[in-house]
Formats: structure tokens, C-alpha cells, sequence
């Protein structure tokens, strides 16, 4: 009896242990998690005191380093050598956004199954076949071969694993906690991780598969009008018009094409994307920066600002941090992962950077001799192919499942299988895999002096190809549309390339001192918003087709009228949500609207967008009718000939649509053609305006403030696991949209925005959404959200030595050698 | 009388376990105790239940009201409960009920070693 009582409850009490031990379905291991004294309890975090101070000691570091953060948390590190300069910023920025990094790198090299399990070995394959490993290797060992970058790197790794070793179990951050993992060490290559995922971000997409089949569909008349080298309706180019290029120019490549139209593709379709090529880009990545000259500034020098626009997250991509070393005080934004400050400011200069979307991802058809796709055709000769094992440790899983990526010399192969079943080859060239040194351009910018040292820290860059706007406070004002783009004849790589063919390579680069670029043009300014980087008078092919041009023609035209500006007058212009594409195209569609005698609900909206003020305010009505009708415009006009084909296609670009709208409105592409009847543009601008008006009614009721366009834009910043709904902002009251300068969308949107006033001390101000913490538990994990969301700034301290007293200070690390 | 004792046992050695090991010294605590101070099946599982409980209801309460919830209301609706002190309320009956069936467990194994008594 006793023993039978005995193994009852031993028995009770082992299975409560055994299930409180171990992971149920998603959610963790409850005992562990639970408990008040090693679980998420545990997870929060004061925030920084005055005067108090904290002692670190490390046997990694060479002399002491203060760190002194500041109300907002940011820290501010003063070293004596770089090694320490970087140790610091690896070991605080680790402190506050460890499993962000984690994960960051994890997912750029393909390791994120090792701890989620199977569901993400897809995603791991589709990293390690864009060859983000090759890339990141390559890149690592060219950053290794220079003292500066070499020290750097390890140092910053130093400081991290420094972080880390100090870490009991009970303070991983509570991601950690919840997946049920613990952190590794960081190794020095895993900075060339986190670049590679940014290059993925800003110029990891193509549509040349797309752009070859409409090619395919429609033939090369078609193809050349409706998809222009240059935009057809408006632009206004990052390059002023007339700026002379004055360099010698070099010959371009001249096409010989071999593949016949009919052989360019067989039938691709449109599933079994290992790439994920038929990804669209994604619009809504892209940024704005502007830099105003002496004279038309208040102060009597310049003033320079940026907002990068990516997918807005929790915590944010951005990390601020000041740095004071031997060679450099410079105050600014960083990449967590990723050593020095990418976007910033010094004593002397200021500088940010936006995405210029160059074609540097091309797809190369392939023919390989046999199955065993070692050998493939090139050059009129068999070449050889290298394949690279790609090991992928998945969790629950004893063995790693091996991946196979073939390389030719273009890059990584992967087939495809058209609909007559056979196998088709591509290889991708993609400037993420070209070996660099693009740190250093960071790196010399962080410690630049005046306009040379701005355009030698651009001579070191590869990728992605950023437009570095810049200001110095010798008045000097400039724009360079820089990165290594190849020197390519025009329009090599609008469509899918042939392999086989040595003139379809990248076979030279455009130089760097050829780049586009721009100081003190006569207009007084010099901005960009990813639009065309020049007019199509630059001798040189960067790429087709750029980022849609009403941006950069609002921010032109306010910047043109600007006199006497302070940092507030671009505050505000960061802030302005005027639509130029309804001032572009609303007058004409109300036109139409006119003559159709609508139900009182579609009269009712037609008279609100007919007093819009073309402005995207967060509380605007017109902006939502006006946002979605475009849309369904767009849709309903090319729907039947470009969307649901047997082949995927694009659709022709909006700056086109308005074109064809205003300028040809008896075009044949506004039948509908699954329709027998034959509609004109006018049907087609009334039905879609009819369908718009029936959308919204059902989604938001009859038309009132409940179609307020931020309730319908519905932006809400999203924690990075995308999975913790409580760990996200919360629905965002605010206004602006992809065509405006105020670029936030629902998932998009400026992810910083910086204003500095350049002067004999620089004045800064900037804000990103969400702050210091990547702690959810942290006082500092939202504190930044209010300001963003209502288009304030915060003024950042700039300290200019490490003894100069601030009240806005709070804690101190002190790091001292072991 | 006994049983209070092996409360303040339970609370005192699982407080100071838990600064220094990991979270299952809820459970092994409670076990030793129970076996070394046989109190009879339910004192046993009660002491070790509160001991355990009340432990975690305090510190718990301690680290959500020093925090002002800013952590822990977070969670809550991660596991779709409507505030931190349901969450608590599940954390602490976790912990108790561990703790209570260990140290049962504790000492129904030293009875099988004991002489029959009133027990």
C-alpha cells in the first residue's frame, strides 16, 4: 500500500516535471519560464540613473572606456584606440538589441531552422542559394587583408561576446527565452552577414523574368512603349538636368544577341520559385535626403536630411550611438551587427544615404552539357561549374540537410520547369556577392573633414548603391549616386541574358569618378527620393526603370521655393504629405466623374474628393478614396492583359498609366478584354471608381470619419518576431502614403529621420519609431514612438569631449582592462 | 506544528536554491525536505504547495509592481489572459502545485521506509 502511494505520487509529481520541462507546441518550457526567478519576470529593465556608474573589466580591451548614456539611452562611448572605440559599441549595442542581431544574422546565412524548426528551411535554402554565404565570405576576407576594418571587426565581436559571456541564463533577453535557445558567440563574419541582408533588402529583387515574358507576350513594340527607359509623364532626375559629364567616357559593351525571342524563356511557371523571383519589388522600400546650401538657410550654412525608408519594426533597424575615438567624434545611426555609424554627423560634416535601385541582379539562362550540370556552355566552350555543400542544421532534426548550390561564373543556378516539362537553368549575378570593402567607406565617413574626404570614403564602395548626400561646414553641399555598378550596353538586364554569351557579363565597371554625381549646383540644393539617378543624357546604363518620381518632385519643388530655412522648415518637408499624384491625375478622373450620374453615395465621396486638398492627412477622407481608387484604377486597366496570365508579367508603371490617361485616352489597353463589350477609358475610370466607393462601404459603413485615412492605411510597427502581436506598437495615427514625401504605408516607412544644422558646432535633431531597447520589458522600447508618430524630433546630444557635463546625462559603464 | 516548520523550510532552502540554480530546486527542495522531515501526506503537500506559492506570488508580485507591469502585462496577452495578475495567478499555481506534489512525493518514499505509526 505505502509503496503503491509512493509511486502514485512520485509518479504525479514526475509528470508535472516532465511536462513543466519541456516545450509545449510553441509555447516554452513553462517551468523554466514561469518562474518569477529565472522566467520572463525577470525580463525588465529600469531606466538609467544619474551619476551612477558601472564597473566592466575585460582582458580584450587595451586602455579604459567610458560610456555615459543619455535620457533617451544612447550611449556614448569614448575610447583611445579603435579596438576599444569598437568593443564598446559591440558590447552596448549588444546590451540592448542581442536577439535582433542574433536573428538578423541567423536569417542572412541561412541558420534561422537551427532553432525555429522545419518551418524555416525554405527560407533558409533561399538565402544560401542567393549565395549570401559566397558573399559574405568573399567580403570577409577583403575586410580582414586591412588593419582598419580587421580591427574594427574584432573588436566589435570582442564586445559582443564580451556582453554575452556575462549573461546568466535568467537575463537572455526574453525572445530567447521564449524560443528556448541561448546565445552563441559572435563571430567577426557575421558583420559581413548583416551587410548582405541589408544588400538583399535594397537590391536583392528583379523583374527581368517578368520583363522577358512580356517581351515574350506582346513583342518588342509593345514592350518599348509601355515600358520606357525613362518616364514618360514626369521626373525629376537626382542629377540636375544639365549637369555636364565631363570625363571621358568609356566604350560600352555592344549587345550581340543570341537568343531569339522565342528562345529567350520556355513557359515558365509561375510555381516552384526556389528564388522567389517572381517577388515584386517591394514599393515603399526607398528614402528621401536633401541638403539645402548657405544661402538659402537661416544659419548661413548648410543643412542636411535623411529618412530611410524600410519595413518599420520592432526593435528598429537603427541603433544610436555617438563614438569618440582617436580618429573620429561622430554621432549617428548604426546597424546593429555592424560597426561605426551608417547614417550621421560630425564636427565637420553630415551625411545619409537613399537607395538607388541600379540593375545589379541579373538572370543568365544556362545550358549545361548533361544532368550532372558540371559543365555549361560559355564562350563557345564546356566550362566548368563549382558546387558549394550547404549544410542546414535544423532543430529536432540529428543530421543537417545538405544543400547542393551549383555556381557557374555568373553565380548560383536554379532551375525552373516550364509547363512541356522541361527543366530550365538560371544563374543570378547579384553585387551582393562582388568582395569589397564598403565598411571603410563608413568608416573614412565617419571621420571625414570636408568634401575630399566625403568622395575618397565613396571610392571604397560596392553595394548596395546608396545616393550618400553630404554637407560640410565649408558650405559645400553634394550628391553622389554611388556603389560599383557594371559597365553594361543599355537595358543589359531589363530582360532575362544569355549565359552562353561572354558579351551579356558583367564584364567591366563603371568607374568611380563616373558615377553621377553633384557639388554646389547652382539651384542650391541637392536631394533624392530613389528616383531616376539622371536624365537620360548620362552615357552609362544604371537601370531602366527607378523608384516612382513624385517624391522627388514635391521635395524639388518646396526646396526650390525655401529661403531663410532652419531645421524645422525640413523637418516639416520630411513631414509633408501633399499627393502629386492626385494633383497629377484627380483633376482629370474628376472630369469624368462629372458626366456620370451616380447613386448619392458615389456623388456623396465624388464631392469629397472633389474639396480634397490633395493632402494624405492622417484624418483625411479624400486621401482614402483617392489612395484606394488608384489602385483598383491601375488594376481595372491592366488586369485583363498583364495579371492572371499564362505567363507572370509586370504591369506597366504608374507613370505610364497617367500618361496613357491623360495624353491617350483612345488607347486599346482600356478595353477589358474579358468583357465583349469594348470599354473606353471613361468606362473604365467610372467602374473602378464604382467599385472603390462599393469597397469602402463595405469595409467602413457609409461615409464618415470611420474612413479616416490612417484607419484604413492601418499602420502598426511590428515586433521582428512578427508572431508576438503584444510585443507591436499598436494601430499608428498617421498620415502620408508611398507616392509622398511622408512615405509611411502600413508596414513601410522612414525608419529615421535625421535634420542637421552644419555650423562651427553641428545642431541635430532625429527620431526613430520605437527606441534604444530591443526589450520589450525596457522603458526605452517605445519611448521614441510618440514624437515619430506626431513628426517630432528629438535634438541629440553631441558631446565633444568625455569630461563635458550635460544634465540630459544619466549612467555610466566604465571599462577597465583585466 | 511540524508542517508550519517544513513551510519555512520549503520557503527559506527554495528562495536560496533558486538565486543559485536553475528553476527545478522547486521541485527537488520540497522532495528532500519532506523526506527528511516526514509531516504525513497532507501537511507534506500543503507546506510544500504554500512554500512554494507564496514564494513565487511574492516575488513575482515584487518584479510586476516594481516594473509597473510594463513586461508582464505583455505577456499576459501573449497568453491571451486579461491582465498580469491572472498571469501571476497561473504562475504561482504552477509553481505551488510542483512544489506540493514533490514534496509529497518527498514523503510518501520515506514512508516506505518508516516503522507503522498513527500515520
Amino acid at each position: 500500500m505505502k509503496l503503491i502511494k509512493a509511486i502514485l505520487s512520485v509518479g504525479l509529481a514526475g509528470s508535472l516535471f516532465f511536462v513543466l520541462s519541456r516545450p509545449l507546441g510553441p509555447a516554452p518550457a513553462l517551468g523554466n519560464f514561469l518562474s518569477p526567478f529565472t522566467g520572463f519576470w525577470q525580463n525588465w529593465e529600469r531606466s538609467y540613473q544619474k551619476g551612477e556608474q558601472v564597473h566592466i573589466s575585460s582582458d580584450s580591451l587595451r586602455e579604459q572606456v567610458v560610456v555615459r548614456y543619455d535620457d533617451m539611452g544612447v550611449p556614448h562611448i569614448f575610447a583611445n584606440n579603435d579596438f576599444d572605440l569598437f568593443f564598446a559599441q559591440g558590447y552596448v549595442t549588444a546590451k540592448d538589441r542581442l536577439w535582433q542581431m542574433d536573428l538578423q544574422t541567423r536569417a542572412a546565412s541561412g541558420r534561422l531552422s537551427e532553432v525555429l524548426g522545419p518551418a524555416t528551411v525554405k527560407l533558409d535554402e533561399k538565402n544560401r542559394r542567393m549565395g549570401m554565404n559566397f558573399g559574405a565570405e568573399s567580403n570577409f576576407k577583403v575586410a580582414m587583408s586591412d588593419p582598419r576594418s580587421r580591427e574594427a571587426l574584432l573588436g566589435y565581436a570582442a564586445g559582443i561576446n564580451a556582453y554575452i559571456d556575462q549573461l546568466s541564463p535568467k537575463e537572455y533577453p526574453v525572445e530567447y527565452k521564449l524560443l528556448g535557445y541561448a546565445p552563441e558567440h559572435w563571430k567577426p563574419i557575421y558583420t559581413m552577414y548583416m551587410l548582405e541582408q541589408m544588400t538583399l533588402t535594397l537590391a536583392g529583387r528583379s523583374d527581368d523574368l517578368k520583363m522577358s515574358n512580356v517581351l515574350k507576350t506582346y513583342g518588342k513594340e509593345v514592350l518599348e512603349n509601355l515600358f520606357p527607359d525613362y518616364p514618360m509623364f514626369q521626373e525629376s532626375p537626382i542629377i540636375p538636368v544639365g549637369t555636364p559629364w565631363d570625363f571621358k567616357r568609356l566604350p560600352t559593351p555592344i549587345p550581340t544577341p543570341q537568343l531569339t525571342e522565342a528562345d529567350t524563356l520556355a513557359e515558365i511557371r509561375a510555381e516552384a520559385q526556389p528564388l522567389g523571383a517572381m517577388e515584386p519589388k517591394i514599393e515603399g522600400v526607398g528614402s528621401n535626403n536633401w541638403a539645402i546650401g548657405a544661402e538659402k538657410s537661416l544659419t548661413g550654412y548648410p543643412i542636411l536630411a535623411n529618412d530611410p525608408h524600410l519595413e518599420l519594426t520592432l526593435p528598429s533597424i537603427w541603433y544610436q550611438v555617438q563614438l569618440h575615438g582617436p580618429t573620429m567624434n561622430v554621432y549617428g545611426v548604426s546597424l546593429p551587427g555592424v560597426p561605426s555609424v551608417i547614417i550621421g554627423f560630425n564636427k565637420d560634416v553630415a551625411w545619409g544615404v537613399t537607395n538607388v535601385d541600379a540593375d545589379v541582379f541579373d538572370y543568365y539562362k544556362i545550358r549545361f552539357k548533361d544532368a550532372t550540370q558540371s559543365l555549361y556552355w560559355h564562350d563557345n566552350q564546356w566550362k566548368q561549374t563549382v558546387t558549394r555543400e550547404e549544410p542546414i542544421a535544423v532543430k529536432g532534426e540529428s543530421e543537417p540537410r545538405m544543400l547542393k548550390v551549383v555556381y557557374t561564373h555568373h553565380g548560383p543556378v536554379f532551375s525552373e520547369n516550364d509547363s512541356l516539362g522541361n527543366t530550365n537553368y538560371f544563374a543570378t549575378r547579384w553585387i551582393g556577392r562582388e568582395a569589397g570593402n564598403s565598411f571603410l567607406t563608413f568608416y573614412e565617413l565617419n571621420a571625414a573633414k570636408n568634401y575630399d574626404d566625403y568622395r575618397s570614403a565613396l571610392s571604397h564602395y560596392v553595394g548596395p548603391g546608396q545616393n550618400f548626400i553630404f554637407a560640410d561646414n565649408h558650405k559645400d553641399i553634394a550628391i553622389t549616386v554611388n556603389g560599383k555598378f557594371p559597365l553594361k550596353y543599355k537595358d543589359q538586364g531589363k530582360f532575362v541574358l544569355d549565359g552562353t554569351n561572354p558579351t551579356d557579363d558583367w564584364n567591366d565597371w563603371i568607374p568611380f569618378e563616373q558615377n553621377p554625381y553633384v557639388k554646389n549646383p547652382p539651384r542650391g540644393f541637392v536631394s533624392s527620393a530613389n528616383q531616376s539617378s539622371t536624365d537620360p543624357s548620362y552615357p552609362y546604363y544604371i537601370n531602366w526603370e527607378f523608384a516612382p518620381s513624385e517624391r522627388g518632385i514635391r521635395i524639388n519643388e518646396r526646396l526650390q521655393m525655401m529661403r531663410g530655412a532652419t531645421a524645422d522648415s525640413l523637418r516639416m518637408l520630411q513631414n509633408d504629405n501633399y499627393s502629386v499624384l492626385a494633383r497629377s491625375i484627380l483633376p482629370r478622373l474628376l472630369s469624368v466623374l462629372k458626366n456620370h450620374p451616380g447613386t448619392s453615395s458615389q456623388k456623396a465621396a465624388e464631392n469629397t474628393l472633389a474639396s480634397w486638398d490633395y493632402i494624405n492627412s492622417a484624418e483625411s477622407l479624400g486621401a482614402t478614396i483617392f489612395e484606394n481608387w488608384i489602385v483598383q484604377l491601375q488594376a481595372a486597366i491592366w488586369e485583363d492583359e498583364f495579371r492572371n496570365q499564362p505567363l507572370p508579367l509586370r504591369s506597366p508603371s504608374r507613370d505610364r498609366t497617367i500618361y496613357m490617361l491623360l495624353n491617350e485616352p483612345e488607347a486599346p489597353w482600356f478595353d477589358d478584354k474579358r468583357t465583349p463589350d469594348v470599354e473606353s477609358m471613361e468606362d473604365i475610370v467610372i467602374r473602378s471608381y464604382i467599385a472603390t466607393i462599393n469597397d469602402l462601404t463595405k469595409r467602413y459603413g457609409a461615409l464618415s470619419p470611420a474612413w479616416a485615412w490612417w484607419k484604413v492605411k492601418g499602420t502598426e510597427i511590428r515586433h521582428l518576431s512578427r508572431q508576438i502581436k503584444p510585443f507591436n506598437s499598436g494601430a499608428l495615427q498617421t498620415g502620408g502614403g508611398s507616392s509622398i514625401v511622408n512615405a509611411i504605408t502600413s508596414t513601410h516607412g522612414p525608419s529615421w529621420r535625421m535634420v542637421v544644422e552644419l555650423g562651427p558646432k553641428p545642431v541635430a535633431y532625429g527620431i526613430y519609431p520605437g527606441g534604444q531597447s530591443g526589450n520589450p520589458g525596457s522603458p526605452y522600447y517605445l519611448n521614441l514612438l510618440e514624437k515619430w508618430e506626431h513628426g517630432e524630433l528629438n535634438r541629440l546630444l553631441f558631446l565633444e569631449s568625455e569630461q563635458q557635463q550635460d544634465e540630459r546625462l544619466t549612467e555610466s559603464i566604465i571599462f577597465n582592462k583585466k | 506544528m511540524q508542517g508550519i516548520i517544513n513551510f519555512f523550510v520549503v520557503f527559506i532552502l527554495a528562495l536560496v536554491g533558486q538565486l543559485l540554480a536553475p528553476w527545478w530546486m522547486i521541485a527537488l527542495v520540497p522532495f528532500a525536505v519532506q523526506f527528511w522531515r516526514p509531516v504525513g501526506f497532507l501537511p507534506s503537500f500543503l507546506s510544500s504547495f504554500l512554500g512554494i506559492a507564496l514564494l513565487w506570488l511574492g516575488y513575482g508580485w515584487y518584479q510586476h509592481s516594481e516594473s509597473a507591469g510594463i513586461l508582464s502585462e505583455r505577456m499576459a496577452q501573449v497568453f491571451s489572459l486579461p491582465n498580469a495578475p491572472a498571469l501571476l495567478a497561473i504562475t504561482v499555481l504552477v509553481g505551488g502545485l510542483m512544489g506540493g506534489l514533490a514534496g509529497l512525493a518527498g514523503f510518501s518514499v520515506k514512508n516506505i521506509f518508516m516503522a507503522d505509526s498513527s500515520r
